[in-house]
This record gives structure tokens, C-alpha cells and sequence, in this order.
């Protein structure tokens, strides 16, 4: 770098002022183009994230006060980190994350492993009518999660499920909806609609990859299994740390089915995950204090959590070379 | 939620849970009503409106199902609490303030509207105006239950509502957060005064917030 910039400096003669312009203008259009590209992206930004984030910081700082019997309108009153103690002094909130952690135990290895095999296997081309293998296994992530879910409960609900019914005709008799099995199923839903969408990202890293080292592992005498174990997973291990961040993410995010759940059996509480107290505090016990509070909260551990992950992915990689 | 008489219910209900000798199900729930209309539920607790919910969700059940007053702990000091009720409101952003105030007025006090209202076949509200009392006895069919007089018995047990008796301030959720402790109490996990505790434990941080000064003994 530094020997082209000399070249250039002690090249001929000095720039010219027409070309000093040039660059000029041509640095204005940059920005004008940046500027235009960017411009979509920061409105969202600001429109969906930036301004809600400091409006729930805000509602968290305050709250409504009534006088004696709560008769005439509430006025608005400071009461700072009053909701925050409140929320982190309350069982039912910190529950939720237990819920969460236990979900992710179970959720993220099923499907990180599940979806690296299912792509491994697809593009050892061991698999015939690949396309259409391809397309059956994402089908259910273009199902919205709210209809997901409410197939999902038929077929979990006794009295109406065929499944239950047919199991009850063998003999075996299951609750899904019982207090050890309903996280269980409550993954099942999630790795229904999640397996396909995971593979495909992982499907496209494979393709992705140089095929002449795939080619000298096969001289070097490696089977298929080794070639996909020790040569084609470390190359995509950038992908499986991005999938294991989302399926954290979306597990920290976990609503809608145990919102779903929640009417069918008293073993998922209305409190059952983070974002199910945030909905609870706001929407059933009218407290937005608490609500945005709790929400300020789950905020700053997905952020905390994410850049964890990063960090140690980041790490691993450094040292891994 | 703990004290004492608290304490003495709870262990009662757990021992009939323990022992088998309760039915362990949601509420309203399809089971609960399924057991109800085949007959397998043979009786249960509610307050006074449950007589007409039972009347309309069950016809079957005409002329098998009867009301009995609440057993007492000390038949010597009987004392009841109240389950259900209903308020009315006006909004501040009503159009028609004074003239919904004054349909309210009319609704909860006049017989015509007492009358109206028993005759929908599914309500057996107990009146917020005691000289209505007579007309409900008067006017509802109560032949869903042998033609007892299900209003008499309501003005008794009326009476002996404790003065006393209050509800917590946020108690809808209160009473889900019991209810789901309750849930797994009788899935096998945890026991009734523990859900009663969880009540209490998940109550406080609410009200907490909210600014209202809490203790607990």
C-alpha cells in the first residue's frame, strides 16, 4: 500500500487542479450514493427500534400515580428504578429465564446438528431429487408461527387429536401437554418450522466452499464422513456460530406458542417466558412501568448475550488458526 | 397468604387432593364440562350466578342438580366470603355520561330490569338491592332444581358474608398466579399452600411498583 502511495507521490508531476475536482466531485457523488443507501435502513432503524427502545426507557422511569381511591385521572410521576428492582425482585419474571435456558439446552444442539446434517447429506449428493428435498424441508418456515402453532396444538390437545387417538389405540398413552413434556413440545414446534430454514443457510455455505479442497481431501484418501466431519464443517464454522446466535436470539424471543399454549393447559403459565411477563405486566395487569422495565432488561441480556457469542466465537477462531 | 386459617384450608384441600377424592381440573375447562354433562361431577362450589351458567351449559342435569349452603369450619361462627360480581362503569370519554349513569341505575335497581334479565333464562345474579331480593324469588324458574327456592337460600348466605372480607388490589392476577401453582399442585408438583405463597411472592413486585407500600408478615 504504502509503496503505491510513494509511487503516485513521487510519480511525474503534481495533480492537476482540474483533477483535484474530479476527485472532489466524485468524493460528493460517494456520499450522495452512500447517503441515499443508507438512508432507508437508518429510518427503519430510528422508526422501529431506536425510538420504541427510548420510549420504553422512558415509561420504565415512570409511573401513573392516582389519588386515594384511584377516582379522576392519574398523573405521570418520576419514580426511577423503582420498576427495575420490582422486576428483578420477582420470581416470575426471573423463571422465565430458567424456562429459556432449558429450552435453548434442548433447542439449539437438535437443531444445529440436525440442520448441519441434513445440509451435509444434501450436498454429498448421497440424496436424490435433491431440489425437492431441498424445498419439502423449508416448506414449513414459510408457515406464519401463529398457524404453526395452532396445528400443532390439534395435534397436541387430547380428545381432539388423531395422533393421541392412534396412540391410544397401541396401548400408549401420552400427554403432551403435561408438566415434563410440554417444553419438549414446545421445541418440537420450533424445530418443525426452524430445521429447513437452518439447512439452508448451512446448505449454501457447502456450495459455497472452494471444491478443490474438498477434491485433495478425496486424494488424501478421506471418506465421504471424514470429508464432511474434518473438512467441510470447520470451513463453514462461521455459519453454525451465526445459526447457534439466532436460535438464541429467537429462544431469548419465545412468544407465540407458549402464548398458544398457555389456553390449552395450566402448565404454561401466562408468565411462561420473558416476552409472555412483558405481555402480562402490560396488557393483563395494566402496569407499562413494569412492562418497559422488564422489557429494558431483556433488551440488554440479548445484547450482552449476543456479543458474547461473538466474542467467544471470534476468540475460538483466532486461536483455532 | 400463609397465616394460619390460610394454612388449614390449604392442608384440607391437599389431603382430598392426595387421597383421590377431588377431581383435579381446570375450571371451564372442556373436561370440566364434559364431566358435568355425562354426570361424573357431582357437585362443586361457585357463588350464587353459577346456579344459571350450570342451567344453560348443562340442560341435561334439570332435575338432578340442587343448592346446598357452604359447610361451615365452626357451624357456631358461620362466615362466608363472596366469589364473582359484576360493576358497572361509565367511561370518561363517554358521549352520554348522565344518561348511561341513569340506565346503570335503572338496570341494577328496577324489577322491570331484574325481570327482563331472569327471564334470559341464564342469569342468577343476586341483586345489589336488597328489596329485589323478593322479586328474583318471585320471578326465577327455578325448575332446573325441583322448584327450590334457590333465592332464599342466597339471602341467607348472604348474610353471613363477613364485613370483613377484601380482595387484594391486583387480584385477577393474583388469583391466575394461585391458579396456575394449583395446575401443577395437581399435576404431582408443588402442593396448594406453596401455589398460595407463589401468589403472594409474584403479587408483591407489582404492587411494589406501583408505588403502593406493601408489608408482609
Amino acid at each position: 500500500m504504502s509503496t503505491v502511495l510513494s509511487e503516485e507521490r513521487t510519480g511525474t508531476k503534481p495533480p492537476a487542479a482540474s483533477a483535484v475536482r474530479a476527485r472532489r466531485a466524485g468524493r460528493r457523488q460517494q456520499l450522495l450514493a452512500c447517503v441515499t443507501l443508507l438512508a432507508p435502513f437508518t429510518a427503519l432503524l430510528v422508526a422501529v427500534f431506536l425510538i420504541p427502545v427510548g420510549y420504553s426507557v422512558y415509561l420504565s422511569l415512570f409511573s401513573q400515580d392516582h389519588e386515594g381511591l384511584g377516582f379522576g385521572g392519574g398523573t405521570t410521576v418520576f419514580t426511577g428504578l423503582r420498576s427495575y428492582l420490582a422486576v428483578l425482585d420477582d420470581p416470575s419474571f426471573r423463571s422465565g429465564f430458567g424456562v429459556i435456558a432449558l429450552y435453548c439446552v434442548i433447542f439449539v444442539p437438535v437443531v444445529v446438528l440436525g440442520a448441519l446434517a441434513l445440509a451435509l447429506l444434501l450436498d454429498s449428493g448421497l440424496v436424490r431429487l435433491r431440489r425437492t428435498a431441498q424445498m419439502m424441508l423449508y416448506l414449513p418456515h414459510a408457515v406464519p408461527g401463529i398457524i404453526a402453532a395452532v396445528i400443532w396444538l390439534y395435534l397436541y390437545t387430547p380428545g381432539l387429536s388423531p395422533v393421541i387417538k392412534l396412540f391410544a389405540e397401541a396401548d400408549i398413552h401420552i400427554d403432551f401437554l403435561g408438566l415434563h413434556t410440554v417444553l419438549p413440545a414446545i421445541v418440537n414446534i420450533a424445530l418443525w418450522s426452524g430445521l429447513g430454514y437452518n439447512m439452508v443457510i448451512f446448505y449454501a455455505a457447502l456450495q459455497a466452499l472452494p471444491r478443490e479442497v474438498i477434491e485433495a481431501a478425496r486424494i488424501d484418501g478421506a471418506g465421504g464422513l471424514r470429508t464432511a466431519l474434518f473438512v467441510k464443517v470447520p470451513i463453514i464454522r462461521g455459519s453454525v456460530v451465526m445459526v447457534c446466535m439466532f436460535a438464541l436470539i429467537g429462544a431469548l424471543q419465545l412468544f407465540t406458542e407458549p402464548t398458544l399454549m398457555n389456553q390449552a393447559t395450566p402448565m404454561v403459565n401466562s408468565r411462561y417466558t420473558p416476552n409472555m411477563y412483558i405481555y402480562d405486566a402490560a396488557f393483563r395487569r395494566n402496569n407499562y412501568g413494569l412492562a418497559s422495565a422488564a422489557s429494558v432488561i431483556l433488551l440488554v441480556v440479548t445484547c450482552a448475550l449476543s456479543f458474547a457469542v461473538t466474542r467467544w466465537a471470534g476468540r475460538r477462531e483466532r486461536s483455532a488458526r | 397468604m400463609d397465616d394460619a386459617p390460610t394454612r388449614k384450608v390449604a392442608a384440607y384441600w391437599q389431603r382430598l387432593v392426595d387421597q383421590d377424592l377431588v377431581r383435579v381440573e381446570p375450571v371451564d375447562s372442556q373436561q370440566w364440562r364434559a364431566h358435568l354433562q355425562n354426570g361424573e361431577t357431582v357437585g362443586y362450589m361457585a357463588g350464587a350466578w353459577a346456579a344459571g351458567s350450570l342451567m344453560n351449559s348443562t340442560p341435561g342435569g334439570k332435575g338432578k342438580w340442587a343448592i346446598a349452603p357452604l359447610p361451615q369450619w365452626d357451624p357456631a361462627k358461620p362466615s362466608l366470603g363472596t366469589q364473582g360480581g359484576s360493576t358497572f362503569a361509565v367511561t370518561k370519554d363517554s358521549r352520554h355520561p348522565e344518561e348511561a349513569l341513569e340506565f346503570i341505575i335503572w338496570m341494577v335497581t328496577s324489577p322491570d330490569a331484574l325481570r327482563a334479565k331472569l327471564s334470559s333464562g341464564i342469569s342468577s345474579a343476586y341483586p345489589a338491592v336488597p328489596a329485589l331480593v323478593p322479586v328474583a324469588r318471585k320471578e326465577m324458574d327455578t325448575s332446573y332444581y325441583s322448584g327450590q327456592d334457590i333465592f332464599g337460600l342466597f339471602q341467607q348466605s348472604a348474610r353471613l358474608i363477613s364485613p370483613r372480607w377484601q380482595w387484594g388490589p391486583r387480584m385477577t392476577s393474583t388469583i391466575t398466579s394461585v391458579e396456575d401453582g394449583f395446575a401443577k399442585a395437581g399435576a404431582g408438583s408443588g402442593s396448594i399452600i406453596g401455589a398460595l405463597r407463589q401468589g403472594e411472592r409474584r403479587t408483591l413486585p407489582d404492587l411494589k411498583s406501583l408505588g403502593l407500600s406493601v408489608t408482609t408478615n
